[in-house]
Order: C-alpha cells, then structure tokens, then sequence
C-alpha cells in the first residue's frame, strides 16, 4: 500500500522536475566567468547633454597570487544619458558577467554635487546587488582619472581604496568613511547635510590622498572643509582613533596623541538665545615634547590643550553655521527632541544661522609617554 | 541387548537428523543401569561429557541416583516441545534418556568465543574489547558489567532457516513495556529466509524499502550497550555477530561517541562541538562552494573571491561538474582503502589523495581550493562517530549538491530544511528521530502520551 | 505554557519582520503609526489569550473536529471552508514576498517560476508531515536560527552608524492619531496563536496561558515590533526609507561584518529569515490543506487504494502559487496584503473566536440537535 503511495509520489515529482531541468541553472554563472567591478567613477558627459560618463573599474583575476607583482585592472568607459543605460552598454564591451556585487566604492566628480544627485544615485539604491556599505567619494580631479589609478603600495588581491575606508588598514581621522546608506539618508533627509571625503593624488602621481572633505548643499555648490576641519570633524562626530594635535604654548612645543573622544550635545532654546551646548571630553597622552616635562604638571597641560582645541573646534562650527551647512545632524536633533508637528523644520532653518556654540572642552591626558 | 529400548523420542530424531553423519545414539549400560544419549558430535563437547555424564554413569552405584545427579547438574534445561528440541539439538544441547525420564544438557562446543577487540568504534580511553562471537560469552560479558535483577534476558525464536539464538536484553525498571512488545513484534514479523549478522537484521527492522537513515544502532562496544540499558533501551543479540542491535535511536545517538563519557567536560563539550561542526560541514561545504562560486560570488569576501576566480582560471568544467568529479574520487578512495588489507591501504591513500590531487590542480583539472574543500569535507565525514550515519551523510550531500545546482544558494538552504524535514518525520520504533532533546531522554520519549 | 506553543508565535511573529509588515508600517510612519504600535501590542496580546483560553477547553482537537462534534453541519462546513482559504493565501502572500525578495537580492537572473518551485518541492514535503514533526521541525530551525538573528540586530543596536536622532524623530510622531492600517498591519503578526485550529490536535493538555507565559510573550512581541519599526530608522533614515520596499533588507545591508567569514551581514539575514519563513508556509499550508481535506474529503478519488484527495489539494496549492508569482506586481502584492490585514483578518478573528464560543457553548449544553 505504501509503495504504490511512493510510487505515485515519486512519478509526480519526476513529472515535475521534468519542465525543472529545462528551467533551472539558468542563473548558474560560474566565478570565472564572472568579472567583479571594483570601482565605479561618474563624471559629467562631455558629449552628451545632462549626461554622465561612467569608469568602471574591473578587476582582474590572477592564476597564482603570490607570484605576481601587482594586481591588474582593466577599465571600461561610457557616456550616456542615464548610469544604467551605460552600465548596459559596457555589459556589451566585456565577455564576462558584470558583477556588481563586490563593488566597494562610487567616486564621483566635483561638479554632480552641485546638480539634483537623485538622478545618479538612483540606480545605485535601485539595484539589489550593490552593497549598501559601499564607500561613497568625491575625486579631486576627474573620477574617471582618480578611479583609474594604481598607487605604489598597491598588492596583488587587494584594493587600495578599500583598505583605506574599511578601519582594517589605515586608520586616521583625515580619513572620513561615508557608506552609500549614510549617504542616502543623509541627502534625503531634512535637518542633515551629507558629507563625503574627497580623494586627491599626490603630484608625483604614486599616492593617494585623502584628507579633505566636502559637505553637500542641496541644489547648490558644496563647500571644502580643510585638513583640520575634516579632522575635527570626524573625530567629534565618529570617535576617530589617532588623533593627534600640536600645542605651541610661549616656548614648549606639545604633541598630543588623542584616543577616545567623547562628544554629546543639546539645543537649549528657552534660556536666553538659542545655543547649542557641546560638551568635548578627549583622552590622550603627550606624544612628543620639546622640553622635559613634570609629570604632576598633567593638569596644566590638560587646560591648555583643551583651550586651545575649544577655539579650533568652535572655529569648524561657526564656518559651518556661516557656509549654512548641518553635518553634524543638529537639525536632526532638534526634530528628534521635539514632538512631531508642522513647519518644524521651518523653525530651525530661521534658528540655525542665528545659534550660538558654546562648547565646553575636556581633556585628560593619562601620562606624559614613556619619558617624563 | 534385551534390557531397555530407546524412548520413541529417539527415533524421530534420529529420522529427522538422518543422513548426517554425525549424530551419536549411544546407550549407556552397566549391571543393567541404561541411560541413553543423543546428540551431534561435532557440535558437543565431548570431554565435558565424559567428564560430567559418561564417567559418573559408571561410577553410579544406581539408575536413580544417576538420575538426580543428571537432575542437579547445572547447565540442565526442561526439555521443550519437540520442534525446539531439534533446534537445540542441533545446537548442541545432549538429550539424556533415563527410564522414562528424558533430560536436555547444554554441552555446547564453541570455537568461537574469544572476546575480540573493538575495531570500528575505537576509544582512547574506556573498554578495548568488545564482544564475542557466542552469544552466550557476549551476555556474560553484559551481565558482568551490569550486575542488577532487572536486567531481563529473553530469548526470541524467529522464522529463519538458521534458528540463531536471538535474545532480547533490556533493564525491566527502565525500558519502556510498550516498547518491548513492538520489538518483540517486529522481531516476529520478520519474513526474510535468512539472517546472518546483526547489521542484516538491522535492515530488516527498518519496515520500509528505501531508507537512508538508520533508525536502530549496530554497536559492538559493551559500554554503550550499558549506557543504553539505563537509557531504558533494547538490545537484541544475535548468535554469531559480534555485534548488537539497539533500538530505538534517536539521531543524537548517532553523533556521540563513548569518549564522550570519559572526559573533563570541558574537553568532551569541545569534542562534541568539533562533530558536529564536523558533520555540518560535510554536508554543506560542497554544496556551498557551488553555490558561492556560481550563483552568489558577493557572499565571498572581495580577496576571497578573487582567489577563488584565479584558482579557476583554465579549468573546463562548471563549479558543480568538478565538485561531483573530486567527490566521486573521494568516495572511490574511501572504498577502496576499506576493502583493501591494512598494508596496502596507506599506500592507496597517499597515491590517491596527495598525487591525484595535486596532479589535478596542475592540469586545471580542478582548481585548488577545491582540493582544499574536498580534503576538508573528507576529514569532516570520518569525526562523525558512528559508521552507518556518515555513510548516510555521505549519500546525502550529494543530494543535496544536486538541488544546490539547480537552485543555488536558496536550494542550499531550502534543501538543508528539507533534509531536517526528512530527519524529523523520521520515527524509530514510535521515538521521534530527531527532536531537541530538552528534558533528558527518557522524559522525552514519555512527552508524545501527553 | 508549552514551549511549542512559543515557538508557534514567535516564529509567525518573526517571518513578517522582513517581508510587507515594516514596508506598511514606515509608509505610515508620519500618520500615527507611533501608536498604533502599542494598541498593536495590548490587541495582539489580548486576542492571543482569548484564542490560547478557548482552544485550552478542547484539549487535542482541532477546529473541525471540535465544530463537527459541537455545531451544526451548515455552520461548520463554510466557516472550515473559509478559513482554509484564508491560510492558503497568507502562506501564499508570504511564499510570494519571499521569492520576490530571492529574485531581487539573491539571484536576480532566476526566473521566478524556479524560485517557486525550489520553495514549493520542500515545502510540499513539509505540509504531509504529522502535526508533531512539523512541531520538531520548527523548533530545531528555529533554534539554528535564532543565534543569527539575534545577532545580526545586537551588532546592528551597537553599530557606530545607527544614529539615534531618526529613531528619536520616529517616536516623536507620538502626538498623531494612531491609524487602523498600521494597527492591523502590527496586530497581524501576533497572530500566530491561530495556528491552533489544527495544531492544537497535538496539545493534549492546553492549559490557560500562565501570568508569566503571557508577560514573557508580550515581551518578545513588544521587542520585535518595535525592532521592527525602529531599528531600519536607524539606519535608513526617517524621511528617507519610505520608498524603500524592504527596508529591513537594506538595514541589514548596511551592517558590516569588519573580520568576519562573511563580510555582508545581508546574507545571513537573509538565509535566517528565509528559514523560518519556510517553516511558516509549511505550517500554513499545513493548516490550509488540513481544514480543506475535513470539508471536501473525496472518498472514492483513489488511485490503488492511496487517496488521492491531499496530492490532489497540494497540487492545486502548486499551480495556484506558480500562477499567482508568475502574474502579480509587488504593489499588487503589497496591496493585497494590505487588504487581508485591514478587512480579512479581523473577520476571521472574530469568526475563530465567535465559532469557539459557540462551540463551548454547544459543548456545555450537549444539545441533541447540535451534537452530530
């Protein structure tokens, strides 16, 4: 009885895997058939009107690691009116699968911050396959020119640009990480400006740099922050490890190597004039110092590193206030303070350019080093 | 000889018994004391039984004192109906006919009752002989480490031809009663001709035709039979096989070895959790590879995805083709050095494993991480203690990497739930095979009368 | 309470934390969806303990059973009729979500026809599982699965870039009037209690859910709804994520596993949810085919004494899904879900609910008329 119950079940699922066969491992795209993009860069067209130009980067796969010098990578350029319709064109360049899914990194140029960056960065949040914690940039130069170089230091299987953003290899508070789904909140959303860093070249054409930063403003020209900004920046507001910071005090000249950062803050409205209380507190060691230092003078030091970096830091906000520009999120924060209603945001775009900063700076520095 | 005629009993027998030659009817006789014997030489032992029947015969001043001494031996049993009397004749049991009285002794000859060491569950530590032959030495050693009243040994008659002794040993306080009538039941319903081993009967006891999964445990070690008697199991012996049969198993059963028992707990904890990363990675690691280098590359790290795709540089075949071609080589290579003798076997693993790999990944035969996942898949299967379930594991992956082929990383991880699915409608005698077991096994099994 | 009885909520609760019910939740989230959620979860819990208590008379029956022995004939039949439909199409409108979401972010080449089938070959096996394996089943599944999950949503609560500012915007959308869409959407999901009309032929001795059993509930329940709802905030932003359709897909994706095997958490996310939705359907379908099979049970459909009568529904279960896959849109889908959780569900609440007090009551009376 029970075998002709499997023996019915058996011909019914044979019935059915039949069409199967025919339909399925249509998908099946073995490894090496594939080609992984490994950077995307989007210039504006030259030749097409409202248009983009489209690097990809792809990278190529070699037999045995160890015994080549340095990775290979080939490049494919595009200009289109749309990304996808020139990612669809290049598909026609290669031989291979264009596999989007390993791509870590959209470099894009100067000159599209300024335009509505919705119809560019679409396709990327559009598309299953690209990962959100892909590295958003902006190129100093060209994408096409930064995306397409290969610095010195580069190795065989591994990307430069990546282990510049990814904390696994470098690690500096020049160095601001910005994931495509930052990103896309960020320009989305109202109350925050996005900011991304900008990768530059060095002259003798070997290096990457990156230490600066760019905040977008919606519809209009983005505006740089310095080396130092970039650095206050990105310390305050993500805790940056390495953070170092020189004090010139009358002649003693102080390096101080900051760990920890700690920085929290509040709009205050209802006492006096609008305010934002920021509260810096930093922990550290001296790194390098001209003269022999006394170990029980740590205090005094303490005073004057955080006097010093209070003015450094208040100078970042009030360029940013002036320049009306918000990454920090403190438009943010005053919606998230405040019971949802009508015209909210209204009220802060009048408050942010007239608010006052008052930061309290507070450093503790463990020791003087390993020498007095 | 006018004095006494053998009892009918005799003839029958001897009808029954007729041409072998060796079956002895001897009268015994002095001073008109008879007594008569019966029984097959080549299975009797024939100086026990000058020893404790022929020579006090004859040193008996009477018939009826001979009687009572024949009475008050030791290794005398009630004489049974008659179709049992052949077998036990047969099996080397002598009848003894004194006046009108018969009675049946166990002079049993066996060659065969050396206690063999144990060989396919070996131990670092804990017992390392297993059971004998005999059935008789293989409850001895049973009953030795388990000294308790409720030990029950009962002996079952099947319908083969061989008429084996077949006992049932179960723990009477612990072992559940429902339990023991479906094995007594199974045991009766068996309709096969013939019998040898207690892997043979094992398969019988599994009702259907098509099983992949044991459901009852072929074990030779005596202190997993134990362990298994407090568990309130049933072990059934079979004369002739050093091995017994436990049932019901639960799949857990499968992947725990008696080591277990014999460490720092933090030590078997670890082990524990080795076999069954082990065992996890049998069944998926080939599979996985498929599926990660032909359907989902992005899963891979960027690094590893490009070793990956330049370890596949030049080799002809698709990801699931050069799985299927190395696993086949592997399993060839396991056969192979099971049935060869000992000497040869390492000599077989090497040429087979180190040459023919290496020599595939330089011909792009097969790309060498594959041969690294192909080791690693080979080493996994052996960790898994018990023999039966890592060839069922073995026959598994494979269907499981044909659903991965077709349906990728999804068929992967569907497949995977439908392997558990299979595992878990799987039942042995009534005992769920695979559940988590929250409460301690033995309230687990009493949970389905809730 | 039983621990299968948790595992019977918790996995319902948990396969929708991914597919329509967030989408639905942060679409409205300016429109009181706030509180809605916590109506949500006193309604959710409520209606688990009514549906718990009233099952816990008929110990080890299921609901044909108990509306066969207890009501009359013409109300028994359309009411199993019409719940058999109700189970088939949440199993399928799960079944659906999912093979949308594989399409678009596991195998994006696949035609949808073999995603189906990859679902349905597995899950066809489940459904002609005893009640008691699929019990074993669902545990073991779930206790794989668990870890991940659980894991995934720490690393994401500890992740340096969830910022809380959007989390703190959504609650403050507390002021509004709550929204029934929001409330039936987040009261649907609690209701894995239902699952009883058939899995309660397996408990024996259902007890009246316990103090602690219902508080320990209400905890899960509150912890994975507001999970639900505010942890993509976190990540995708508050004006940002309302056009995402699976939003707990790209908070996942924006996870990031530095040194792990994997580095894209999505993945694992994925896999987990893809498990115990598996478990769902079958549990579903389960259901559905069960109730079907005690309305219509064709006694003389035989083929060699095996009846025909279940193959027969599982295949009807098969083409169906294959054709509703092949011809729906996501916003039909979307829609469609939409509409059981506004107009279906409370209906057959009321209905489950009704049908057993009118079964306790025919029970207690033991009227001739009504006992069959």
């Amino acid at each position: 009885m029970s075998r002709y119950k499997k023996m019915i079940k058996r011909s019914l699922i044979l019935i059915l895997l039949l069409p199967l066969l025919t339909q399925a491992g249509c998908a099946f795209k073995d490894i090496d058939k594939r080609v992984f993009v490994v950077g995307i860069g989007i210039d504006p067209s030259e030749k097409v009107r409202h248009g983009f130009k489209v690097t990809l980067k792809m990278i190529k796969p070699v037999g045995d690691v160890k015994s080549v010098p340095s990775q290979t990578y080939a490049y494919l350029t595009h200009e289109s009116e749309s990304v996808a319709e020139a990612i669809r064109m290049l598909e026609t360049r290669v031989d291979k699968v264009l596999d989007l899914g390993h791509n870590r990194i959209i470099l894009l140029n100067e000159k599209l911050l300024s335009k509505d960056i919705d119809t560019f960065m679409d396709f990327f949040t559009r598309r299953g396959d690209i990962q959100m914690i892909t590295y958003m940039a902006v190129a100093g130069t060209t994408a096409e020119e930064t995306i397409s170089f290969e610095p010195e230091t580069e190795t065989p299987a591994s990307i430069a640009l990546y282990n510049f953003f990814d904390n696994t290899g470098t690690e500096s508070p020049y160095v601001l990480t910005t994931f495509l789904f930052e990103f896309r909140r960020q320009v989305l959303s109202k109350g925050v400006n996005a900011i991304l860093p900008i990768i530059d070249i060095n002259e003798d054409k070997t290096a990457f740099i990156i230490n600066n930063a760019i905040v977008l403003k919606l519809e209009e020209k983005p505006v740089k922050l310095s080396e130092v900004e970039t650095k206050y920046f990105n310390s305050l507001l993500y805790n940056a490890s390495g953070f170092s910071y020189k004090i010139e005090k009358e002649d003693l000249i102080m390096v101080l190597n900051i760990d920890t950062v700690k920085m929290k803050y509040k709009i205050v409205l209802d006492e006096g004039p609008p305010r934002i209380d920021m509260k810096v507190t930093k922990y550290g060691v001296i790194g390098e110092s001209n003269k022999r230092l006394d170990i029980s003078n740590l205090k005094k030091y303490d005073k004057t590193a955080a006097e010093e970096m209070k003015k450094k830091v208040i100078e970042l906000l009030t360029k940013l206030q002036e320049n009306d520009i918000d990454p920090f999120g403190f438009g943010l924060r005053y919606r998230a303070t405040r019971l949802s209603r009508e015209g909210l945001m209204d009220e802060w775009d009048r408050i942010y350019p007239e608010i006052e900063f008052n930061v309290t700076m507070d450093v503790n520095l463990k020791s003087t080093g390993a020498v007095e | 000889m006018t004095g006494q005629q053998a009892p009918a009993i005799f003839e029958d027998l001897s009808e029954q018994f007729k041409p072998s030659d060796d079956i002895i009817q001897t009268p015994l006789q002095i001073k008109g004391q008879y007594a008569f014997l019966f029984y097959l030489k080549s299975v009797v032992d024939g100086n026990t039984l000058q020893q404790t029947v022929i020579k006090p015969f004859f040193e008996m001043a009477s018939e009826e004192g001979f009687e009572s001494y024949i009475q008050s031996l030791p290794n005398r049993i009630e004489v049974p109906s008659k179709e049992k009397l052949f077998i036990l004749i047969s099996a080397g049991f002598v009848l003894i006919a004194i006046g009108d009285q018969t009675f049946l002794l166990d002079i049993r000859l066996v060659k065969d009752n050396e206690i063999q060491d144990t060989i396919m569950e070996p131990t670092i530590h804990g017992p390392q002989k297993a059971l004998s032959e005999d059935i008789e030495v293989s409850i001895n050693i049973i009953r030795q480490r388990y000294h308790n009243p409720s030990l029950k040994v009962e002996d079952i008659m099947v319908d083969d031809l061989s008429n084996r002794a077949i006992s049932l040993i179960y723990d009477g306080e612990r072992a559940n009663p429902e339990m023991i009538k479906k094995v007594k039941k199974q045991l009766k319903n068996l309709n096969t001709p013939l019998f040898q081993s207690a892997g043979d009967l094992q398969h019988f006891l599994n009702n259907s035709k098509f099983t992949l999964f044991p459901t009852s445990m072929v074990t030779e070690r005596p202190d997993r039979i134990v362990y298994n008697l407090v568990g309130g199991k049933v072990i059934i012996l079979i004369d002739g096989s050093p091995n017994v049969i436990i049932a019901p198993v639960i799949f857990f059963d499968f992947m725990s070895s008696m080591e277990d028992n014999y460490h720092v707990s933090i030590v078997s904890l670890f082990t524990i959790v080795l076999r069954y990363i082990g065992l996890f990675t049998c069944i998926l690691l080939p599979s996985m590879y498929v599926a990660m280098t032909s359907y989902n590359p992005d899963i891979l790290r960027v690094e590893l995805a490009l070793t990956v795709a330049g370890g596949r540089i030049g080799v002809p075949y698709p990801s699931f083709v050069e799985v299927l071609f190395m696993l086949f080589f592997t399993e060839l290579l396991t056969e192979a050095s099971m049935r060869l003798p000992k000497a040869v076997s390492s000599t077989a693993t090497t040429v087979g494993g180190l040459i023919l790999g290496t020599a595939a990944t330089e011909a792009a035969l097969v790309s060498n991480i594959m041969i690294i996942i192909i080791a690693a898949v080979a080493i996994s299967t052996f960790v898994i203690p018990i023999n039966e379930l890592s060839f069922a594991v073995r026959v598994i992956r494979l269907f499981l990497l044909v659903y991965t082929a077709l349906f990728g990383m999804v068929g992967l991880l569907i497949g995977f739930i439908g392997i558990v699915m299979v595992l878990t409608n799987k039942d042995s005698l009534g005992v769920p095979y695979l559940q988590i077991p929250w409460m301690g096994k033995s309230d687990e099994l009493r949970m389905d009368n809730r | 309470m039983n621990r299968f009885l948790f595992y019977l909520i918790l996995i319902s609760m948990m396969t929708y934390m991914v597919s329509t019910t967030p989408r639905t939740l942060i679409e409205e989230s300016a429109n009181g969806t706030v509180p809605s959620l916590f109506l949500a979860i006193i309604a959710g819990m409520v209606v688990t303990y009514i549906i718990i208590s009233k099952f816990s008379h008929f110990p080890g029956q299921g609901l044909p059973e108990i509306l066969k022995s207890y009501t009359p004939k013409w109300f028994a039949m359309p009411i199993l009729f019409i719940f058999s439909i109700v189970w088939f199409y949440v199993g399928l409108s799960t079944l659906i979500t999912y093979t949308f979401i594989i399409n678009r972010f596991l195998l994006p080449e696949m035609s949808i026809y073999v995603v189906v089938l990859t679902f349905v070959l597995i899950i066809t096996y489940g459904i002609f599982m005893t009640t008691k394996s699929i019990f074993y089943m669902s545990e073991i599944i779930f206790l794989i699965v668990i870890p991940f999950i659980l894991f995934v949503q720490i690393k994401a609560y500890f992740s340096l870039h969830l910022n809380m500012d959007y989390i703190r915007i959504a609650i403050m959308q507390v002021n509004q009037l709550p929204n029934y869409k929001s409330f039936t959407t987040a009261t649907f999901i609690a209701m894995g209690a239902a699952n009883l009309v058939i899995f309660n032929r397996y408990f024996k001795k259902l007890k009246k859910p316990t103090r602690k059993g219902m508080s320990l509930l209400t905890l899960f329940f509150s912890y994975i709804l507001l999970t639900t709802y505010f942890l993509p905030m976190g990540f995708g932003g508050f004006d940002s994520l309302d056009n995402a359709l699976y939003p707990w897909i790209l908070t996942s994706d924006s996870i990031r596993m530095k040194f792990g095997l994997i580095e894209r958490i999505v993945f694992i996310f994925i896999g987990a949810f893809l498990a115990l939705s598996v478990v769902t359907i079958t549990m579903q379908w389960h259901i559905s085919i069960q109730l079907l099979s005690s309305v219509f049970y064709f006694k003389r459909f035989k083929w060699k004494s095996v009846n025909l009568t279940l193959p027969f529904f599982a295949l009807c279960f098969w083409a169906f899904s294959i054709y509703r896959a092949k011809t729906v849109t996501s916003d039909a889908l979307y829609r469609g879900v939409e509409f059981f959780d506004m107009v279906i569900l409370p209906i057959t609440i009321t209905l489950l609910i009704g049908s057993l007090w009118l079964a306790k009551r025919g029970a207690a009376s033991k009227c001739p008329d009504t006992k069959k």
